[in-house]
């Protein structure tokens, strides 16, 4: 079984940065989707989605990405919302008990 | 025909004055082309019958060391070219019927040729190009051979420099092993810039560590190390290497002459390797970190006849710049990873204690560079009856992660004192994380056994598997990762052990593990390892699924990986060993 491999689409619309993800977000490729939302933040947006609908897989190192992002918009004053991923995926924020914390939402434009 | 112009030139009387008066344009002729050939940057000379050089310009005379044309025209040509030693492009011999010139008056058509000719008595190193041009008589045939020696010495030893800098930088930033950079390195230098070419290094109370010596012959280098054999266990402060290291200047024998050699000599055998050896010339400069002179680089040339000056010298200081730099970084990178070896140790339990009614095993496999120091950890202790088991992950590498991980131990310890429960030791990690300035996260299983019974809860890691007659199951319930979130809970989970049963705990490191196309190893192929490995003692247990997280790794690990493995026995048993981390290999 193959996996589908990593990638990042990033859109500026203003007042909202998209960000979209795809395949495996793991040790390797956090440091990338960090660069990213760094630059979307640095370009001055109020509100930050990211939509792991095509996300395969998040180990602890994602996870950790978006616990420190949550705490970090609560701190900065933006707006987090991260589009529920497949089942799969979710299991980790499941295991680690923090699917409630985060601002989860179900449709990418809703956010 | 008439006229005075037309007679025979036979004619003594009428014809004196017109040969005279050509005799003196020819002359003037001749002297006008000998000017401007002499006046040329270019060495030419013109080589005739039997391989004789016949002219040369005055370049080409200064040169081969004559300071007329009439003496060269004597000179024997195989015994000037014998005053030479003459080597091509890449050290090859080469021998006067190799010559362009000589070729040309073979009928042959030769290419231009770069030849190194070092004089024999000066050791003068010159790179010659040379150009050929043949010169026919009336038949064709080639009655001489004109060749314009190009002095290419600046610019060949320029490229041969710029060359080696340039392999050698790559050799001195390919390994951290720094003993074969160093053979590298001099391995480079021979033949082009030296015959020989050493490196020595010296702690600081002076013991010398020979790592390299490079001449192309192999014979030659055993001639090396029987000369080590003499050398003096105390140096020489006032010359040689000894001086080097003391002063941390450079140190030029521009000639060794044989006196030099027979005053070195400790006795008839050292002077006769000394001799063997042939040095003519030698420099020797330090191996430089700021102030602190490390070793040296010498370079000896010998049978290449060459001397060195003051620009080689200069060259070789650059070399031993970096190589001295590229020592330094490998030390600064050996101590690191000792410092992260003992703060990786001081991190984990010195050895797996006997827990009364369990047998034990545990493995630790840190990913990356053995520099730094892993997140995941694991830790045992007791409090009165009871003994605690905690498995965990970190956030981050390093220093940084050596610093929590220590933070995790010391609360999970001193919370336990107060309340065993595993529910309550989470909640008070997670209360001693959230103090922390920056964000620190922490996944931990902590698993408390007695006589009374054994619990365990998680904090956002996963849960272990038991291993029982009933097959394999997942232990536990989930809860919420230590140290951001605001919604907590650790619900406590008692666990059922009968005697043999094996209780397996991890961190997502095993799990994650990546194989072929990326595939992760997950829990399922980890319940089938368990399964297919049977009911082992946990020591084989843990053997045999560090090998299937081996076998199965594609690339190398990503993340750390720990395995906690606890069989439940039912009596009181010896615990066993703790075992080494597996797969730290140096880099």
């Amino acid at each position: 079984m193959s996996q589908t491999p990593f990638e990042m689409e990033t859109a500026n619309e203003g007042e909202t940065g998209r960000l979209r993800l795809a395949g495996e977000l793991d040790i390797a490729t956090v440091p990338r989707v960090e660069q990213a939302i760094d630059t979307l933040l640095a370009a001055g947006v109020a509100r930050l989605t990211i939509d792991l609908r095509d996300i395969g897989f998040v180990d602890s190192s994602g996870l950790r990405l978006f616990i420190v992002l949550d705490q970090r918009a609560n701190a900065e004053g933006w707006k987090l919302a991260l589009t529920r991923p497949s089942r799969q995926a979710l299991t980790v924020f499941r295991v680690s008990g923090v699917e409630d914390d985060l601002p989860f939402t179900e449709d990418a434009s809703a956010a | 025909m008439s006229g005075e112009h037309d007679r025979p030139a036979g004619d003594p009387d009428g014809d004196a004055p017109l040969v005279e008066q050509l005799r003196r344009a020819l002359a003037a002729s001749e002297q006008r082309l000998a000017a401007v050939l002499d006046s040329l940057g270019e060495a030419i000379t013109i080589r005739g019958e039997d391989d004789r050089l016949i002219y040369a310009n005055r370049p080409a005379l200064e040169r081969l060391g004559f300071d007329s044309v009439e003496q060269l025209r004597d000179a024997d040509p195989r015994a000037l070219m014998g005053a030479y030693e003459t080597t091509g492009e890449r050290g090859e011999p080469l021998s006067m019927d190799d010559l362009p010139s000589v070729r040309a008056l073979r009928g042959e058509q030769p290419e231009p040729l770069l030849l190194r000719a070092v004089n024999r008595s000066s050791g003068d190193e010159r790179w010659s190009l040379l150009k050929t041009t043949p010169v026919r008589d009336a038949d064709g045939a080639v009655e001489a051979a004109i060749t314009i020696i190009e002095d290419v010495t600046e610019s060949r030893r320029a490229a041969l420099r710029m060359e080696f800098l340039t392999r050698a930088g790559d050799v001195l930033a390919s390994s951290l092993d720094y003993q074969q950079t160093l053979r590298n390195v001099a391995g480079l230098a021979v033949p082009q810039l030296a015959d020989w070419c050493a490196v020595d290094l010296f702690t600081e109370d002076g013991v010398r560590d020979p790592v390299a010596v490079a001449h192309v012959d192999p014979e030659k280098i055993r001639t090396a190390e029987r000369l080590r054999a003499f050398e003096p266990r105390e140096l020489n402060r006032d010359q040689g290497v000894g001086r080097v290291l003391s002063t941390g200047e450079s140190q030029l024998y521009t000639e060794i002459p044989d006196e030099m050699l027979v005053a070195a000599a400790l006795d008839r055998e050292h002077l006769a390797l000394l001799r063997e050896v042939g040095m003519r010339s030698v420099l020797i400069v330090p191996l430089s970190i700021g102030e602190r002179t490390i070793g040296t680089l010498t370079m000896v040339s010998a049978e290449s006849g060459r001397t060195f000056d003051s620009d080689d010298v200069e060259f070789a200081e650059q070399i031993a710049t970096r190589a001295a730099l590229a020592v330094e970084r490998s030390r600064l990178y050996s101590e690191r990873s000792e410092i992260a070896r003992t703060l990786q140790r001081s991190l984990l339990p010195d050895a797996i204690p006997t827990i009364p009614g369990w047998q034990v095993a545990a493995l630790y496999h840190p990913a990356g560079h053995e520099s730094q120091v892993g997140g995941d950890f694991y830790d045992f202790w007791q409090v009165g009856d009871e003994w605690l088991m905690m498995i965990g992950d970190v956030t981050g590498k390093g220093v940084g992660a050596a610093t929590l991980t220590a933070l995790v131990r010391h609360t999970a310890r001193a919370a336990s004192e107060f309340d065993s429960r595993p529910a309550n030791v989470l909640a008070r990690i997670d209360a001693a994380l959230r103090q922390r300035p920056s964000a620190s996260l922490c996944t931990a299983l902590c698993l408390r056994t007695s006589p009374h019974g054994t619990t365990v809860a998680a904090g956002g890691h996963p849960l272990p598997l038991l291993i029982g007659d009933g097959g394999i199951s997942r232990v536990g319930e989930y809860g919420t990762m230590l140290g951001a979130l605001k919604r907590t809970r650790w619900p406590e989970h008692d666990v059922r052990v009968r005697a043999g049963d094996t209780l397996v705990a991890f961190t997502d490191g095993v799990t994650d593990t990546v194989g072929a196309d990326g595939e992760r190893f997950g829990e399922e192929r980890l319940r089938q390892t368990l399964g297919r490995l049977g009911r082992l003692a946990p020591d084989p247990l843990c053997d045999g699924l560090a090998a299937a997280l081996q076998d199965f790794q594609v690339g190398a690990q990503a993340d750390d990986t720990a395995i906690v493995i606890m069989r439940f026995t039912g009596a009181r048993e010896p615990a066993a060993r703790a075992r080494q981390p597996l797969g730290v290999t140096a880099v």
